[in-house]
């Protein structure tokens, strides 16, 4: 398969923070990769960095064979805070919309049309037309995600976008997010503190350091497709994968390992 | 949350309705001179007569044309300020002392200057209602736009969103509900200021009528205007309270149930 995004030696620093150093990964076309990692070690800022939002202080990202410099066409982020991100004036259908500045060659009523299945597809038939403060946080999120996708884009970076949501609910929204990466042909980079999630979601998974941030460890996941969360979650392979990760962070939070470091 | 015509009414005037009372109570009871206190009926007659003089409703409208005409310029003046103002945090320090200074100066006090550089005349009502009603306007939009969610810039700057159009299509737009909050504080101060100038420079308007009735001791008929030009603040609150709704519903929606929740 194709390499479609790869970051060479990015470095970042906020004043004499240094935040990210020294990173390298791949992702190949269509892959599931999650990214785990301590918190506060970096993650938001990464993925800023490989969506044209932070400028690198050394290093590079190329994504689709293209050095990026500013927000890239064909890459679309759906942001930790992602209630937050959606605008409230707008209905969840206008938001979605709002997410097609780039498919300038549809017309307003094939950008509707297209927002409709999008949000259909993500569960929210019938919703299109309230606000998103009108809806739960779990609806919020699908919202998010659906405005994501109707970019039409190839590359999806998802950070931590299952955190506020209860078990359940997060249960369903990790299939339906594997259900979608397949639909829409999607990569995603999906950031998570939850290993147990980064495991059951991904093809491989990136375990990055404490700050400055660097990857540690990749590890490809060889669990059967599509994933289960009864079987997939009681294979001897999951559980063999989610001991090695777990005791790989563990690792890492030795004496001063984890410090915060003041700003 | 519905409630009945009737209390809405009782909610809405019923503090109006007892305050006359009493007035019109104290005001016969002899304890003050009904002849600089009459009372609440009496003045009401002169209202009516008032509102009956074609005379009188020109100069009605003048002063509500002199307050809104000058509203509408300051608030495209004020908002345009602003627009200009967020792009740059150099400028905002830069204007912000000059700001702080004019938004003082109370609207007689400007009245001189300005007559030297209008003259007696429209542009000069206009002026000083401008004048009283940029600040508040300008600074609420200013600083609502200077501080826009990030989260929201991240996003629409990530869609491909350039900075003008995430200026117009997401700053300002999260930025009107505090632009309303200027705009209502600047409604008030436009037709204080357009009074207070009339008082002082005009021969027109509810401002130069006031002024004589007072000064000719015509008691009731000073009340009569005083009465309408707090008639005319409720009638111009409405009017900013329509477009706020019309324009801002989501924000009052999201508001209301943040009170209920
Ligand atoms: N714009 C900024 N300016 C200065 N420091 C920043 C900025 N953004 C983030 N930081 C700092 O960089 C560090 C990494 O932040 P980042 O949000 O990338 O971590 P994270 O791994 O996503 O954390 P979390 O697990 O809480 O989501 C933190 O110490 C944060 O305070
Ligand atoms: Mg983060």
């Amino acid at each position: 398969m194709t390499s479609i995004l790869s970051a060479h030696g990015v470095g970042k620093s906020f004043g004499s923070h240094a935040i990210i150093r020294d990173l390298t990964f791949n992702a190949r076309e269509g892959e599931f990769i999650s990214v785990a990692g301590p918190s506060g070690c970096g993650k938001t800022t990464l993925l800023m960095c490989i969506a044209g939002l932070l400028k690198l202080d050394v290093g590079s990202v190329e994504f689709q064979g293209q050095k990026i410099s500013e927000p890239p066409p064909g890459l679309a982020v759906v942001f930790q805070d992602y209630s937050r991100s959606l605008l409230p004036w707008k209905s969840n259908m206008e938001n979605v919309v709002f997410g097609m500045k780039r498919l300038e060659n549809l017309s307003a009523k094939e950008k509707h049309e297209r927002g409709a299945e999008i949000l259909s597809s993500v569960g929210l038939r019938g919703f299109e037309k309230h606000y998103p403060w009108q809806v739960s946080g779990g609806m919020q999120q699908r919202v998010a995600i659906a405005r994501a996708l109707a970019a039409n884009s190839k590359l999806l970076l998802l950070d931590e976008p299952l955190a506020a949501v209860d078990a359940q609910t997060r249960a369903d929204m990790q299939d339906l997010l594997l259900e979608l990466a397949a639909k829409y042909k999607q990569t995603c980079l999906l950031v998570t503190h939850d290993v147990d999630e980064a495991v059951y979601l991904a093809d491989r998974v990136i375990v990055l350091s404490n700050r400055p941030t660097h990857v540690i460890e990749e590890i490809e996941v060889p669990l059967k497709s599509p994933r289960d969360q009864i079987a997939t979650r009681s294979d001897p392979i999951f559980l063999d994968l989610r001991a090695r990760i777990l005791s790989r962070i563990k690792s890492l939070k030795g004496p001063g390992g984890n410090a915060d470091m003041p700003h | 949350m519905k409630q009945s015509a009737t209390s809405y009414i009782v909610r809405k005037f019923g503090g109006l309705a007892v305050f006359a009372l009493i007035w019109e109570v104290v005001s016969r009871s002899g304890l003050v001179l009904q002849d600089y206190f009459p009372p609440v009926t009496a003045i009401l007659v002169a209202m009516g007569e008032e509102i009956r003089s074609a005379k009188f409703v020109d100069n009605l409208f003048t002063t509500w044309g002199r307050a809104l005409g000058g509203l509408a310029i300051a608030i495209v003046l004020g908002i345009g300020l602003a627009i200009i103002a967020a792009r740059s945090y150099v400028l905002r320090r830069m204007l912000s002392p000059f700001v702080d200074m004019l938004r003082v100066l109370p609207p007689p006090a400007i009245v001189p200057i300005s007559i030297f550089a209008f003259g007696i005349g429209t542009k000069l009502y206009l002026f000083i209602v401008i004048f009283a009603a940029v600040w508040p306007i300008y600074i609420n939009a200013v600083n609502a736009l200077a501080a826009p969610e990030p989260v929201q810039i991240a996003t629409a700057r990530s869609m491909g969103y350039g900075d003008d159009e995430i200026l117009y299509r997401v700053r300002l737009p999260a930025a009107l509900p505090e632009i309303f909050t200027g705009i209502r504080i600047g409604s008030g101060l436009a037709l204080l200021a357009a009074v207070a100038a009339e008082m002082i420079a005009a021969s027109s308007g509810l401002g130069a009528l006031l002024y004589d009735a007072g000064f000719t001791l015509r008691v009731k008929d000073m009340f009569a205007i005083m009465f309408f030009v707090g008639i005319s603040g409720i009638l111009l609150n409405a009017l900013v309270a329509t477009v706020r709704r019309w324009l801002i519903g989501w924000h009052i929606d999201l508001a209301a149930m943040g009170e209920h929740a």
